[in-house]
């Protein structure tokens, strides 16, 4: 259902309608233009293997992607990793240079401030 | 105007090879065709050669023509492809031929016929200002027979792009149009 209850909106609408171009007669035109070409109607398009093979592709990256989804979320922290290693410390609030080198000197880190 | 059955008897016989039947189409649909390409590109291209390009654009497509649809859709999207191919980004801004008719130019009416002219040009130029997409929209928005579904056919777009568009050229025109003095010029 097309809602029409704007006034200038129908007159714009009219307008639209009353465009028209002028008369014209193009069909010698056209099927010399087809005879000249010697334009053929094309078979109907069969379907090709190239089509196939991306809808085949686009398969299994998706399985390998689900793949991956279920060994992240199956993935057993506690057990696998051995090890993090950390090279920074951002802290917030750390007003001057003594509370950076305690921190530093208490974490083994370097500590960088966050405003 | 062919009735549907005909229609796809003739698309069926081309189809076949008989290529003398396409004239037929081509008769039935060359003012329609001719019409919607001057509402879409306005005086930016030449009507008649842009009708002929989708004519043969038509005859090479009419294999995809699946015979679920009107005949009528697919040459319109036809249309509205081989138009949008004509418009670039740089000459998006279209604009319509008009004249005043010399004829029309006396007698007691003569002022109110200039303003209603003036009022007709405002409007025209708001039209032709439009994006391509939105305008293109809206041109469908205003054939009778045409629902949202049949514009979102022509223009291979979703239903609420086709919303989209409509609402977005009814806005455009009324912030356009607010800014010219046709609302005053046509109380006077």
């Amino acid at each position: 259902m097309k809602p029409n209850n704007d006034t200038l909106l129908d007159e714009v609408l009219h307008e639209v309608q009353e465009l028209k171009a002028p008369v014209v007669d193009i069909t010698d035109d056209v099927m010399s233009a087809i005879a000249n070409k010697q334009l053929l109607v094309p078979a109907p398009r069969k379907k090709k293997f190239l089509g196939y093979g991306a809808a085949v592709a686009a398969a299994c990256v998706l399985c390998l992607f689900v793949i991956d989804i279920i060994k992240y979320t199956t993935y057993d922290f506690n057990e696998n990793v051995v090890g993090v290693m950390v090279s920074e410390v951002y802290i917030e609030g750390l007003d001057d240079e003594e509370e950076y080198i305690d921190c530093e000197e208490a974490l083994g880190f370097d500590v960088v401030s966050m405003e | 105007m062919i009735p549907q059955e005909e229609e796809f008897a003739i698309v069926r016989a081309v189809l076949a090879g008989d290529k003398q039947q396409f004239a037929r189409l081509v008769k039935e649909y060359q003012q329609v065709v001719a019409n919607l390409t001057f509402k879409l590109c306005g005086n930016k291209v030449d009507v008649s050669e842009v009708s002929q390009q989708v004519f043969v654009e038509l005859y090479t497509s009419l294999p995809r023509f699946r015979f679920e649809s009107r005949l009528s859709t697919f040459i319109y999207r036809i249309t509205v492809n081989v138009v949008n191919k004509q418009l670039t980004y740089a000459s998006r801004m279209v604009s319509y031929e008009f004249s005043y008719h010399e004829d029309e130019t006396s007698g007691p009416n003569h002022e109110e016929k200039i303003v209603q002219e003036e009022r007709r040009r405002h409007l025209r130029q708001a039209i032709g200002q439009l994006k391509n997409e939105q305008r293109t929209a809206l041109v469908l928005y205003t054939f009778d027979d045409f629902s949202y579904q049949d514009i979102a056919d022509v223009m291979q777009v979703s239903l609420a792009k086709v919303e989209s568009l409509i609402f977005r050229a009814k806005r455009n025109l009324q912030k356009m149009l607010v800014k010219t003095p046709l609302k005053d010029s046509a109380e006077k």
